[in-house]
């Protein structure tokens, strides 16, 4: 009886944390390594800054492990247990309201807004924000609309890229990247796990066919919201400029310089986790003192949960920032500068790697492989993401080098995603729509985009349209990708049905057994 | 109504064991070809609370269901026991139920498929119990489960299985926005002793019976042979 962590046989550790550390190592270390040979192969980099980025790998590890740990415990029940107790709420406009009001409190808070808001000082921060936060409240409604209502979720999905496309005739074209941007940006490592387990929640309570297919999809709705509205504002205002603050390289060589970089970082992040978690806490509270619905134990660890959220995110955002973020422009610079050929291979290994180190990437696949109770896997999930990920990079790292107009490449894959949405089995349509706004959270954020600005800036290419895109590109890759997989599945389970059925004359009957051979 | 009875002792096996150790067993049961008829995830319950609260308890469970001839059944057994290491602590448990009836066609796709298994019988002695466990099942409200095993573990029960279920019922299901929805339910398994059996039963139904808020109902089952109990 204690907090000791290791188990009761003494030595052994305990599994679970053990679990949890080979996880994260297993997330991490991947894009570490990759990165660490690029730097003495092809890119050398000064001591301090791979000191810096080697500290960064480090608490990138912790901050993950307790991230994982604290969506397990906390941000999964609650959500889980808000879709649970939504669906038995009588009145159409209540459950409507309350989806409206999750989805604006949880993306106000959102830190990766913040920052958007600041590349694009056009538009008043504030009116951005707000207008972000409405579109993801509005369509987080719709989604739950949807499901009460019933309607296909391709069919909605067409009617709503459709729109998008037809407002995105009238952005403007260094607009549009950013607009696209935004829509995997706002669906951070706080709104991703909690609004997955509302839609699993809102599922699990119901007996019909369709219930594992509607868990899923709410991510992939609500990730249109901020799209349309900050293309939107793009036709209102106009914007003339829209600067970008690329990650700047800062001077390390001491040991001394790599701590005081940290600890300059720290006290921003926390008070950045600390803003989007505590709306979470709030309605935590909220909605605890409505229903009643968990006992002493869970909490008391909910409440633990949200302290390893915490945790985990601000060591999370931290090493990223601060160690992962220069490299990532160092990186971008060095290769342009040096192997420009190698960019786009370069791009694509890293981008296979460094999907499994987004945060809320194990969640999702969890979430998914506890839904469809194992038949699709969390490795299925892993490689399917992988390989979308690396082309999306490789593609990014294209448009650095010739300039492809985004709208080549954009337009195409939504056609194609959509058209396969009604091709697929329902559930892998709602599964990879979601992990569309999913794999692009903040790693891609923090790396990805200071990679290829920093390529960008050093070919001389336009930062905001070449540059910029990354983002969107890496959310749009996995609709296809995991719908491929739905496809493959498909044909897969139409192969088994026809070698299991052997050949059967006479009616199926009961037998009874006797005991006794 | 042609009902046929047959003397044969068929059992449904049943493994619980970690996620990891369960697609190990998956990948058995294909590799011997045994038939694997479902697979489910669940949770241990917690045994220490400070863990628990800390979230390092209660790690997910990989619950498997399969249905063959005793003879089989207890082969199969001996081998999950040495190949999973059940027993070793935290690895799991596996255990058989007496079936009394099946239909037809599934019996003979079984048959089938377990006559051609010939394995020699293990040589080396394993420790498996007959008879003497028995398998209590509460059904109880969502988020009690917890509640029942600080009933049960004070009366010798040593851990539990949690199955997150719904329930259901024709009168109280709530028919709304044209889905129906149901009352969410948690199965509490545990295994115990046929001497304590009693004496858990009674203690659940003490604390967590249907006069509770957990609304429990609780049941035992007869278990026939258990591996990885040690």
């Amino acid at each position: 009886m204690g907090a000791c962590p290791f188990g009761k046989d003494g030595g052994e550790m305990n599994p679970k944390l053990k679990e949890k550390i080979l996880e994260s190592l297993a997330a991490v270390l991947p894009i570490t390594l990759i990165v660490m040979v690029l730097s003495v192969v092809l890119v050398p980099m000064d001591v301090g800054t791979s000191v810096m980025f080697t500290v960064g790998a480090v608490l990138l590890v912790f901050g993950m492990g307790l991230f994982q740990l604290g969506a397990e415990i906390a941000m999964t029940p609650l959500g889980e247990g808000i879709g649970v107790e939504m669906e038995r709420v009588k009145r159409v406009p209540v459950i409507v309201g309350i989806a409206f009001l999750m989805g604006v409190i949880i993306t106000i808070a959102e830190p990766d807004l913040q920052v958007l808001a600041q590349q694009v000082p056009s538009v008043p921060n504030k009116v951005l924000i707000y207008a972000v936060a409405v579109g993801v409240g509005t369509f987080l409604a719709l989604a739950v609309m949807r499901i009460l209502k019933r309607i296909s979720l391709s069919k909605m999905l067409l009617v709503l890229y459709g729109l998008l496309a037809l407002v995105s005739i009238f952005v403007p074209k260094d607009f549009l990247s950013i607009a696209y941007d935004a829509g995997g940006v706002t669906t951070g490592p706080i709104t991703v796990p909690f609004i997955m387990a509302m839609g699993v929640g809102m599922a699990a309570v119901r007996s019909d066919k369709n219930a594992a297919n509607d868990s899923f999809g709410l991510v992939a709705l609500s990730s249109v919201g901020p799209i349309l509205a900050v293309a939107l504002l793009g036709c209102f205002y106009n914007p003339q400029n829209t600067v970008y603050t690329a990650t700047e390289v800062p001077q390390v060589i001491t040991t001394q310089d790599v701590a005081l970089e940290f600890m300059h970082g720290l006290p921003h992040y926390m008070l950045e986790v600390a803003m989007s978690i505590l709306p979470i806490i709030a309605v935590f509270a909220i909605f605890q003192f409505a229903t009643h619905r968990y006992q002493k134990r869970q909490r008391t660890r909910i409440l633990v949960g949200f302290a390893y959220t915490y945790v985990g995110l601000v060591l999370f955002l931290c090493g990223v920032n601060v160690g992962f973020g220069p490299v990532g422009t160092v990186l971008g610079r060095e290769l342009a500068r040096s192997h420009k050929w190698l960019l786009v291979p370069i791009g694509m290994l890293i981008g296979f790697f460094i999907v499994k180190a987004e945060p809320a990437i194990q969640v999702l696949n969890r979430q998914i492989q506890g839904v469809t109770n194992g038949s699709i896997s969390a490795k299925a999930m892993n490689r399917c993401l992988s390989i979308g990920v690396a082309v999306s990079v490789g593609m990014a790292m294209l448009r650095v080098v010739t300039g492809l107009p985004i709208q080549y490449i954009l337009i195409p894959g939504y056609v194609l995603a959509l058209t396969l949405s009604f091709i697929v089995p329902p559930i892998f349509v709602g599964i990879a729509f979601d992990s569309g706004g999913v794999a692009s959270g903040p790693m891609t954020t923090t790396f990805l985009l200071p990679l290829s600005i920093g390529a960008c800036e050093t070919m001389g290419g336009n930062v905001m349209s070449d540059a910029f895109g990354v983002v969107a590109l890496v959310a749009l890759t996995p609709l296809i990708a995991v719908q491929i997989m739905g496809v493959m599945y498909r044909i897969k389970t139409s192969r088994m049905k026809r070698v299991v059925v052997p050949a059967f004359d006479g009616r199926d009957d009961i037998i009874e057994f006797e005991e006794g051979v | 109504m042609s009902n046929e009875k047959m003397r044969a002792s068929f059992r449904m096996l049943m493994l619980i064991t970690t996620p990891k150790l369960g697609d190990k067993a998956v990948s058995l049961f294909e590799r011997e070809k045994l038939p694997m008829q479902c697979q489910a995830y669940a949770h241990g319950t917690a045994s220490r609370e400070m863990m628990d609260m800390l979230g390092l308890d209660s790690g997910e469970k990989s619950l498997l269901l399969s249905m063959m001839p005793k003879a089989n059944a207890d082969e199969l057994l001996k081998q999950l026991r040495r190949e999973l290491r059940l027993g070793a602590f935290g690895n799991g448990i596996a255990f058989t139920i007496p079936l009394s009836g099946t239909n037809r066609r599934m019996l003979q796709m079984v048959e089938q498929i377990c006559e051609e298994q010939h394995h020699e019988p293990e040589k080396r002695r394993i420790d498996m119990r007959e008879n003497e466990y028995q398998m209590i099942v509460a059904l109880v409200n969502q988020g009690y489960s917890e509640d029942v095993m600080a009933a049960a573990r004070p009366a010798g029960a040593a851990g539990g299985t949690v199955l997150h279920s719904r329930r259901v019922g024709a009168e109280e299901t709530l028919q709304q926005w044209g889905f129906s929805i149901q009352q969410e339910k948690e199965a509490v398994m545990i295994l115990a002793r046929k001497e304590e059996k009693l004496a858990i039963m009674q203690a659940i139904c003490e604390k967590c019976g249907l006069q509770s808020d957990a609304q429990g109902i609780v049941l035992a089952i007869p278990v026939d042979s258990v591996v990885g109990l040690e």
